[in-house]
């Protein structure tokens, strides 16, 4: 049975090509923005937003604010009134079942 | 030549159903878990058709009008199972055997009581199993070295001689619990909140019948647990006193109320800040204990410290998992200053070899511990820094229930001050030997 997607249009491979590198430059990051204690969550949502945060998660108990935005967005939001600390989402993996050790 | 099959659409699919030949490992067990039994079948059957009669066999299928799959109609004979869509069988010549789905046998009458003459193509119908890669053999793995430990315990003038009744309730818990001094407190940590952030909770395990759960999922999956991971932390914090079928007590705190938080999907990974999220729900619902045996290699990461600095100015502690870098630095959450990082020993309580070091403030049982895992497998054996974690959780919520004072960082401080001391550096084993009050 043939596969249905690979394809062998040249064309349709270069159009793809040009799709993925496209992709790349604008590339978004995950950003975590952590807040000093007793900050006001609501105005720093908005002034991280603002500084171009697209705002994800508002986690009010911990202070702490996740979004996507470019790559070079850290030093913007760092600048916001009530950020301590910007950094990128550290995934985090204990492998798959029946790892030997975890 | 062999029927292709219908290409499927999602509509049939949907009809095929959970027991389909089309249907996923994941839906299956899914479909067993929350069956609740014991057994080991997935609810579909295997053909082995008599040797050479691969063709006959076929044609018998088709004789009763089953829409057969096979596996010739495939590149390398390498079935991609998501396009089988309604096949009843999906047919293996070089095995000379074939997958019937469970409502294609049903509907026909077939079963494993079925009779065939001896011009029958077919030879017999089995049922078909989930097989796991752990044997039913591993549990005992940490009862027999108990035994060992006890053994070479008594013949050794320096260590902790246990007296006879101690030996025989030993033989009665995990190791674990014992090194723990679990079984002679009288505490089980009755109104007091424990989460486990992880990868789910088997809802549904016969062990935890009656226990109040409380669940929340931020990885877009069901909090059922198809890992194992989370069922096992869950198991040994807060398993029962007495559990089914006179399995040997594993878990500590078992009138502790259960917070399930997964984070972690059921491949084992985060899902974006799903880890922060599931830290802020458990901080929002008041647990005064919050366990999570996960982390990753790297320097403290500020949204963690954060965290468990909230935690501990609402009276909340964060016990997490120092890693399991074979002595690497002590990874995140652990690394937090406001977290404490658990690390693992053996049963001989020498810390593990797999155990990050540094950072590291208490230490507990993470070598072969018996726990929980989802149906049908019920039980595990499973090591790491991720089993001593709720070792520390349970026992901390043993030590809460004591007193309304000890909460965060006073908490912290007693978990600290009453841990067993072992010839070991701090960098490896903290305070010591985490107990039970």
């Amino acid at each position: 049975m043939r596969p249905l997607l690979l394809r062998d249009n040249v064309s349709d491979c270069t159009a793809l090509e040009n799709h993925m590198v496209t992709t790349r430059k604008t590339a978004l990051k995950e950003w975590v923005v952590t807040l000093a204690p007793d900050t006001a969550a609501g105005p720093a949502r908005t002034a991280l937003a603002k500084a171009g945060l697209q705002v994800g998660q508002v986690l009010e108990e911990i202070g702490v604010i996740t979004g996507r935005g470019a790559a070079n967005l850290g030093a913007a939001l760092r600048r916001v009134k009530g950020v301590t600390d910007v950094a990128e989402q550290a995934a985090i993996d204990i492998g798959p079942p029946d790892t030997p050790v975890s | 030549m062999a029927k292709r099959p219908n290409s499927p659409t999602s509509s049939s699919k949907a009809q095929a159903g959970v027991t389909s030949t089309a249907a996923s490992v994941e839906e299956m067990l899914l479909a067993a878990q929350t069956r609740g039994t014991d057994s080991m079948e997935t609810g579909r059957f295997i053909v082995t058709f008599k040797d050479g009669a691969v063709e006959e066999g076929i044609k018998a299928l088709r004789a009763q009008s089953m829409r057969t799959a096979d596996a010739r109609d495939f590149s390398d004979q390498a079935v991609l199972m998501d396009t089988l869509g309604d096949a009843d069988a999906l047919v293996f010549p070089e095995v000379g055997a074939a997958l019937i789905g469970a409502s294609a046998a049903q509907s026909r009458s077939m079963s494993v009581a079925s009779e065939f003459s001896s011009d029958d193509a077919m030879q017999i119908i089995e049922p078909e199993y989930f097989v796991f890669p752990e044997g039913a053999q591993d549990y005992l793995r940490g009862f027999l070295r108990a035994t060992e430990t006890i053994a070479r315990d008594l013949g050794d003038a320096d260590a902790a001689v246990p007296d006879a009744e101690e030996e025989v309730r030993a033989l009665g818990h995990t190791w674990g619990l014992n090194a723990c001094r679990v079984p002679a407190s009288v505490r089980n940590g009755l109104g007091i909140k424990v989460a486990v952030l992880d990868t789910g909770f088997a809802i549904g395990h016969p062990d935890f019948a009656g226990r109040v759960i409380t669940s929340n999922s931020f990885v877009g999956q069901p909090v059922q647990d198809l890992h194992g991971h989370g069922t096992h932390c869950i198991g040994t914090a807060l398993g029962p006193q007495a559990p089914t079928g006179g399995t040997p007590r594993y878990g500590i705190a078992f009138r502790g109320s259960i917070f399930v938080g997964k984070v972690l999907s059921n491949a084992g990974g985060s899902v974006g800040g799903s880890v922060l999220a599931g830290m802020n729900w458990a901080i929002a619902s008041g647990c005064q204990v919050i366990s999570l045996s996960l982390g990753g290699a790297g320097p403290v990461q500020a949204a963690y410290t954060a965290a468990g600095q909230a935690a501990l100015r609402r009276g909340l502690l964060i016990v997490a998992a120092a890693g399991n870098g074979n002595g690497a630095p002590t990874g995140f959450p652990a690394n937090s200053p406001t977290i404490m990082a658990v690390a693992s020993l053996d049963n001989n309580l020498r810390p593990s070899s797999f155990s990050n070091k540094g950072k590291i403030e208490i230490a507990a049982p993470g070598r072969d511990v018996f726990s929980a895992a989802p149906m049908p497998r019920r039980y595990a054996t499973m090591s790491g820094t991720s089993m001593a974690t709720p070792h520390v959780a349970g026992c901390a919520a043993l030590w809460a229930q004591t007193s309304p004072s000890l909460r965060g960082t006073a908490l912290w401080s007693r978990l600290r001050a009453s841990a067993r001391v072992l010839p070991f550096p701090a960098g490896q084993v903290g305070a010591g030997l985490v107990q039970a009050p």
